[in-house]
């Protein structure tokens, strides 16, 4: 008996090591792909579907006619058009304080930000890198078009100052590097060029 | 017509079987596509006022279901309130060129945006709104007490020494602080006329210099008229001034203001005013009243738009000062120019002032044998915005733009005839204004 007992033992503490070890070892679950129309992959050329999980550090790959929406844990909300490159640098969420850091680089295409709770809490603290440039959002939904190594566009889409909705006025402040524009009506946009 | 829009998707929650218990983003997370969860979150989050996640996720039930107008309507309804022009062009270029838009969800679409126009010209038909500015600035000033340059003055025909300063009455270096509030209220008339109403305190206090502290209360009615490209402008303001060991005056006035646009690079204004100050005789000012003066003042300003970042003017000016005291009235003739540009940390204007002054009489207790006649320059030069500009990191306590920065200073050069008044200054201020937006308080009440 007392070996049936020891050797049950082991085995549990085996496999305890064993999940804790692959727990260890696998990559942190930031989002989903919450709707995938079209070829969608990751770095690793696996095929995306309509709720897959994104982790830390993954790219996302868009192709042609192909679209993307990602929901990250901090509710910020993702949308890729066709032939788009996306990369999650950075993604650190504390879901009871809302305190975070996203860092995300648009390589190429268009991606829709629609910010979440990190951005709420400190704007600061959403970057969206561009091949060109930076730039950093409060209160908004905003679209990117990258076109790779060559220029950005930045087009804020809202909400605008006289909303009727309660929602905090869009802004947003771009820059290239050396020079720092802001961005506070609908509609209008900003350029960096390599 | 939003009602039906909205009566239409309350119909096809219920069809769908919803409203269930409260979901949680966890469930979205889990179920990114499923229709009726998906919709009643989204429902959801619109009650709690959580609009982006209901825009977010009708964006993506549109993405997965396509064929479903019911969402892009729902998501169109939203979107004509969020005050963006490119978010409701994107959705009804989706919508129109969408197959599955029928000649009924055209019409619908139509008396969606038909009934959110005539929301927005009856908004603006009636809208007034009301603001309080709570001001702070400090001004400092190298010389305000007026020493000339030659620290000499005429006294009695008679050339003296002007007093050294002292700290108490001279003062040459010295601050002022101007704490102060006002309170604005305009209403739109109709499309083409506003009316502002404006009550104002200031309170000013030096440092070292014991006259000249002072409360000054005012108020002005002044009335706007767009007709056709000309913007009239009459107004009229009333000022109470009390001071501390000076004369304590109330000073009124009327004016007219046109500015005329000849086209996008290039505009005209002009204005005329006509104001009087009467003083208050009082204990230790027996003849205060001696001061009465009466101004009639006129200018005509041409401005010119290099770009919609940068506007240069030039002003020509005429005065006349009637005083109860002759020998301070004088008729002044003069011309500014000016450079007004955006930049990305602020508004920076630029602006120098020549005025001549020709005085109606000698001063017979000063110099009895020399006219007066005096030559002023001014110089200001200001920065001004919000201080998000100039510091990005106050955006987290600043997140609604309210607290503007000004950053002027003034050079004043004084020639006069008579020594008295040949006088250097030069000034520096800087200011915060707390702008508190009223008509959101009282609409949200």
């Amino acid at each position: 008996m007392n070996k049936i007992i020891k050797k049950t033992l082991i085995f549990y503490t085996f496999l305890m090591f064993v999940l804790s070890t692959s727990v260890s070892f696998s990559k942190e679950f930031i989002g989903v792909i919450g709707a995938a129309i079209g070829e969608i992959k990751n770095q690793n050329q696996e095929i995306l579907i309509t709720g897959s999980k994104v982790f830390y550090g993954d790219t996302i790959l868009t192709s042609k006619a192909s679209n993307a929406q990602i929901l990250f844990l901090d509710q910020t909300v993702l949308t890729l058009g066709e032939d788009t490159e996306l990369t999650i640098d950075d993604f650190i969420y504390n879901s009871e304080t809302h305190d975070g850091n996203f860092v995300t680089e648009v390589k190429s295409g268009t991606v829709k930000f629609i910010t979440g709770q990190i951005s709420k809490l400190n704007p600061d603290n959403l970057e969206v890198k561009l091949p060109e440039g930076t730039l950093g959002a409060r209160g908004t939904e905003f679209v990117v078009l990258s076109e790779k190594n060559k220029k950005s566009t930045i087009v804020l889409l809202g909400p605008g100052p006289n909303n009727s909705l309660g929602m905090i006025p869009g802004s947003l402040q771009i820059s290239d590097g050396n020079n720092m524009v802001s961005i506070t009506n609908p509609g209008y946009q900003a350029m960096i060029e390599n | 017509m939003r009602l039906i829009t909205y009566l239409l998707f309350v119909i096809f929650l219920f069809s769908q079987k919803s409203f269930a218990s409260k979901i949680t983003y966890e469930e979205i997370l889990d179920n990114p596509s499923d229709l009726e969860l998906n919709l009643n979150y989204a429902k959801q989050q619109e009650s709690e006022g959580n609009l982006k996640l209901t825009i977010a996720t009708l964006e993506r039930l549109s993405m997965l279901y396509p064929k479903n107008v019911d969402i892009k309507l729902y998501l169109l309804s939203i979107l004509v309130n969020m005050d963006s022009k490119i978010k409701v062009d994107l959705m009804l270029q989706t919508l129109l060129n969408d197959p599955n838009t029928t000649d009924e969800t055209k019409n619908a679409i139509a008396e969606l945006l038909v009934d959110k126009n005539q929301i927005q010209e009856k908004e603006k038909k009636q809208t007034w709104f009301a603001y309080l500015d709570l001001k702070y600035s400090q001004t400092e000033e190298n010389n305000i007490s007026a020493t000339p340059n030659s620290k000499r003055w005429w006294t009695k025909n008679a050339i003296n020494d002007f007093p050294s300063p002292d700290d108490i009455t001279i003062v040459g270096y010295d601050k002022t602080y101007k704490r102060g509030g006002a309170f604005t209220y305009g209403k739109n008339l109709n499309d083409t006329s506003s009316i502002f109403f404006n009550l104002g305190l200031d309170i000013n206090t030096n440092n070292k210099k014991f006259k000249g502290e002072s409360d000054i209360t005012s108020g002005s009615v002044s009335y706007f008229k767009a007709i056709r490209n000309h913007y009239l402008s009459p107004y009229f303001y009333y000022n109470d001034a009390n001071y501390r060991g000076q004369e304590d005056y109330i000073s009124q006035g009327v004016g007219f203001n046109n500015t005329f646009i000849i086209n996008e690079k290039i505009n005209l204004n002009y204005s005329i005013n006509y104001s009087e100050s009467k003083y208050r005789n009082g204990v230790g000012f027996m003849k205060a009243s001696d001061n009465d003066a009466e101004t009639l003042a006129s200018n005509l300003r041409f401005n010119y738009n290099i770009s919609n970042k940068t506007q240069l003017s030039a002003k020509i000016i005429k005065s006349n000062i009637e005083s109860a005291k002759a020998y301070d009235g004088y008729d002044s003739e003069g011309v500014s120019i000016s450079a007004t540009t955006i930049f990305p940390i602020g508004t920076l204007s630029f602006r120098s002032t020549y005025l001549e002054n020709e005085y109606d009489e000698r001063e017979n207790l000063v110099n009895s044998s020399l006219d007066r006649h005096d030559e002023s320059y001014a110089t200001v030069l200001s920065l001004n915005g919000q201080v998000n500009q100039i510091i990005p990191m106050l955006r987290s306590i600043n997140m609604d733009n309210s607290i503007f920065y000004n950053l002027t200073f003034k050079d004043s050069d004084v020639r006069s005839t008579i020594l008295n008044h040949d006088i250097s200054r030069k000034f520096y201020t800087m200011g915060l204004t707390k702008r508190i937006n009223l008509n959101n308080i009282l609409k949200n009440e």
